[in-house]
């Protein structure tokens, strides 16, 4: 059926909504953190914090060192307490459940397998804490193992695997309790450069075959934009800006943002009569249409790098 | 979804050196300190009754800890406590009169105790620094050797070792002596010394010490300078353990001593065979309450140290 | 030779020295109970004095009774100072008031330990006192004989009193770094606290406690003090027996003695071979221990 213009018009406005929609937060969100403050030795670390992941996504959480980011995921984990505000996963508060009850699983930097299991035991191990017969248990494992591409090393220990193979087990051994969140810690920076690329594909992979909402926390911008579906960016215990990586990038919400990606340009100067030039004795100027006045005037680092004059 | 490429920043320290988060996001399993900070956060929120079962065993310990001593302490100060009574009868400052005042050795033999444990301290750990510094820095061939000569005298009985070594000590010229108690008390110390040097002497290792040489300071002025305040904890943690083995030592005195040499251990003893409570509960008191003194001086100047280091 | 060839050398000597010491009163031991001993005339070298002594029944009854005494001593101290343990870690108080009021029986010698258990355990004792205002008992006759009896149940729960908090506190690192770090992650997978300790917390803390438990056994083993202030003077225990075979005037009789201390020596050599040779198994068995 041909559709009308009008028909056309309508979709357009209502696909138009939907992005915004998905970009503002309204479809199913899997967990709503809702002003969250947390205080660790008497300082505040997350400082009235509010965040949305949403059903199936792969959010990544981007920041300065010592912004709070792990933090934050181990309170969402269960492992560090709240001073005050809300988490809700599927719409039930867990605050006050204890992290072995909440559902969300954290693959640790350190990885944290246990030295006195085989591989597969420890990837066997959340079904164990379910009740599933040995035999069973260690078949799924197998099969995990075979998604992270590790299948017939489950009777090795762990001692005898490298950094890289001990983080896939640590992997599957997540994706094995079945988490309705999956929380990664700076999961690759204990890897080699070389090997962080193959892990960073693996996660992905791993990501379309299991739908699993994901956040994972990293301070390495390439890692963070190329994986994720959204990106929050957080400052000093709050969440600065989230969105799609085109949008950080093309819209950072202030300078703190845009300056974290670094090499845009800042430049200081006035517009008189339609031209903006600058006052930093460069004695650049540029045709703009904006009133007159004082304005700084930030040059995005792709423009630069193009080399084109704007 | 294909990876995007994006440019990649000039000054991102995420290539090359990774530079690790501060304490709360950084995975470090070494101290117990930082890991009480984890485990507080993760048993603030635990379950209510397991914490509280646990919460009662520690109080159980406590309980039971203390007991003793506190009725201890209510013997020394006893003057009638017949069966069936749960608590004295009649009070008295009497036997604490006696065993304190002028005509009693006491003070004496305190004094030689103190000295004595004092003494072993100080061998003690300078014997264990030694041997830490030739195992760890000078990294000498046989350290696997050493490691288990060092535990030798825990695999040996301190009553075997002393019924053992007593002849060699007369012979030796010790026999009856302060040296000669000394000495043993050293071999019943040794172990917990070079443990507790080797780990710390390991630990700080040799770098800062090359590079105060580097920048002309001699060998000896460089250990002294930059290593012994580095060391500073494990030395008194040392000393500690080292003055409380001494002091306690009650049969390896008894034998390198031929009972002529008193200390507060020794000389309690026939007093507990006695019978008398309150008497050896004099000596029990005394003992502890002057080993306790002695331990929190070390205990606190560690801690002075650990805290003047963190800042 | 050069210097750093002479400076290690020279650090190491007291350490020898020491050393030397130790083996010398061993050999002594060793050659004394085989009965030579050139300054009282006796030559021959023999088992003899061994083969007399564990032939004698109350040699073997004392040997038992520092046998009972060593291995029950050490198994409750070692399950009682792991729940302490346990409960330290659990509840964050691995430093501080709590921890120092855990290392206070450490500083307590065996001696005043004696007096302590007197003051509780003894018939006319603290508990028995409770035990008559409660109506349990009629008389103190009536309270089990703890103290001086056979059984040495006082000996045992005095060494219970000191060593179960010393290895509280010589597991406490260990155990409380495994906790925090995979205890944590094994919560994290849905594993509830109790499942956490009993399936990862406790076998990785297992080296230390082992450790502790061999240590107090041969404490326990070799002990004097409390055995003799706190045992029954029928049978003797196996430390006790030793000295008083070894203060006896008869220098001819002092290869008895030596081949008492032979027997302990050896038992403890056997216990530190059987610990080794555990420690490895457990080590293969939970990995070679966790270091982050």
């Amino acid at each position: 059926m041909e559709k009308t213009a009008i028909e056309k018009a309508a979709i357009e406005k209502t696909e138009k909504a939907a992005i915004t929609r998905s970009v503002s937060g309204d479809s199913y969100a899997k967990l709503i953190i809702d002003r969250l403050s947390v205080e660790l030795n008497r300082s505040v670390i997350l400082d009235d914090l509010t965040l949305q992941v949403k059903e199936h996504e792969f959010l990544s959480l981007l920041g300065p060192s010592g912004c709070g980011k792990s933090t934050l995921l181990k309170s969402i984990g269960g492992i560090v307490p709240v001073k005050s505000g809300a988490i809700r996963l599927d719409g039930e508060l867990i605050n006050d459940k204890p992290s072995y009850r909440r559902g969300t699983v954290i693959v640790f930097q350190d990885m944290r397998l246990f030295p006195n299991m085989s591989v597969a035991e420890n990837v066997a191990y959340p079904l164990r804490i379910k009740g599933i017969k040995k035999s069973d248990r260690l078949g799924k494992a197998e099969e995990y193992l075979e998604h992270v591409q590790l299948s017939g090393l489950g009777n090795r220990r762990i001692s005898q695997l490298s950094g890289g193979q001990q983080q896939r087990v640590a992997l599957a051994r997540a994706l094995a309790a079945e988490p309705k969140l999956l929380l990664l810690d700076e999961p690759f920076s204990s890897l080699d450069e070389n090997l962080r690329g193959d892990m960073r594909q693996l996660v992905k992979k791993l990501h379309r075959e299991f739908g699993m909402t994901t956040v994972m926390v990293t301070h390495d911008r390439q890692e963070a934009l190329s994986m994720a579906d959204r990106v929050a960016i957080m400052f000093s215990g709050k969440i600065v800006q989230t969105g799609t990586p085109e949008m950080i990038l093309s819209s950072p919400a202030d300078e703190r943002v845009s300056g974290y990606f670094g090499g845009n340009r800042y430049v200081h100067g006035i517009v008189k009569g339609g031209v903006f030039t600058a006052l930093d004795g460069s004695g650049q100027s540029w045709c703009v249409s904006l009133e007159d006045g004082e304005y700084d005037l930030m040059i995005r680092a792709e423009v630069l790098s193009s080399g084109t004059d704007s | 979804m294909k990876d995007r490429e994006y440019m990649r920043d000039p000054d991102s320290s995420t290539s090359g050196t990774h530079i690790h988060e501060k304490t709360e996001d950084r995975a470090d399993v070494r101290s117990v300190s930082r890991n009480e900070e984890r485990t507080e956060s993760r048993t603030e929120k635990g379950s209510g009754s397991r914490n509280r079962c646990m919460r009662a065993v520690l109080a159980l310990t406590v309980f039971f800890i203390f007991l003793p001593v506190i009725v201890t302490m209510l013997w020394t100060v006893t003057g009638r406590w017949p069966w069936p009574s749960l608590l004295p009868e009649s009070y008295t400052t009497r036997t604490l009169q006696e065993l304190f005042s002028g005509s009693s050795s006491l003070h004496e033999i305190l004094r030689g105790s103190v000295l004595i444990a004092t003494i072993v301290a100080l061998l003690g750990t300078v014997i264990a620094m030694m041997t830490a510094r030739a195992t760890e820095i000078y990294r000498i061939r046989g350290r696997q050797i050493i490691s288990w000569s060092a535990m030798l005298p825990l695999i040996v009985p301190g009553t075997v070792f002393a019924m053992g070594i007593q002849v060699i000590l007369i012979r030796m010229g010790l026999g009856d002596t302060v040296a000669g108690v000394i000495l043993v008390h050293l071999v019943a110390a040794l172990p917990y010394c070079v443990f507790i040097m080797t780990d710390i002497t390991a630990a700080v290792g040799s770098n800062l010490e090359e590079q105060a040489q580097i920048l002309g300071a001699g060998p000896v002025r460089s250990f002294f300078d930059v290593s012994v305040p580095q060391l500073l904890p494990g030395i008194l943690s040392s000393a500690s353990m080292a003055y409380i083995i001494s002091y306690s030592q009650y049969f390896t005195t008894l034998l390198a001593g031929g009972g002529k040499v008193k200390t507060l251990a020794l000389v309690m003893v026939p007093y507990i065979q006695s019978g008398d409570r309150a008497l050896s509960s004099v000596y029990a008191v005394t003992f502890v309450g002057s080993a306790l003194i002695v331990f929190f001086i070390f205990e606190a100047l560690i801690h002075r140290i650990m805290r003047s280091e963190e800042s | 030779m050069k210097r750093e060839h002479i400076v290690p050398l020279l650090l190491i000597t007291p350490f020898a020295l020491i050393t030397v010491l130790v083996l010398a009163a061993i050999i002594n031991i060793m050659v004394q109970s085989l009965g030579y001993m050139p300054v009282f005339g006796l030559y021959d070298i023999s088992l003899k004095y061994y083969l007399e002594e564990l032939s004698r029944p109350e040699v073997l009854q004392s040997l038992g009774v520092s046998v009972r005494v060593a291995l029950f001593s050490a198994v409750l101290a070692a399950v009682i100072g792991t729940i302490i343990c346990a409960a330290l870690v659990r509840t964050g108080r691995t430093r501080g008031v709590m921890l120092y009021t855990v290392r206070l029986p450490i500083l307590v010698p065996h001696t005043v330990v004696a007096v302590f258990t007197v003051a509780l355990l003894a018939q006319t004792g603290l508990f028995a006192r409770i035990a008559f205002a409660l109506g349990m008992i009629g008389d103190y006759t009536e309270f089990p004989m703890l103290l001086f009896g056979k059984d040495y149940w006082g000996v045992i729960l005095a060494y219970v009193w000191k060593e179960a908090p010393f290895i509280a506190y010589f597991s406490l690192a260990l155990m409380a770094n495994v906790s925090a770090t995979l205890g944590e992650a094994a919560e994290n997978l849905g594993a509830s606290p109790m499942r956490s300790f009993f399936h990862i917390t406790l076998p990785m803390s297992l080296p230390a406690i082992a450790r502790g438990f061999i240590i107090v056994f041969i404490f326990a083993f070799g002990g004097y003090e409390l055995p003799m202030l706190l045992g029954s003077t029928v049978p003797k225990a196996f430390p006790v027996y030793t000295y008083i075979e070894f203060i006896k005037p008869d220098f001819k009789l002092r290869p008895y003695a030596m081949a008492m201390n032979g027997i302990t020596l050896i038992m403890s050599l056997v216990m530190a071979l059987i610990y080794a040779l555990l420690m490895q198994r457990l080590m293969k068995k939970i990995g070679g221990g966790y270091e982050g």
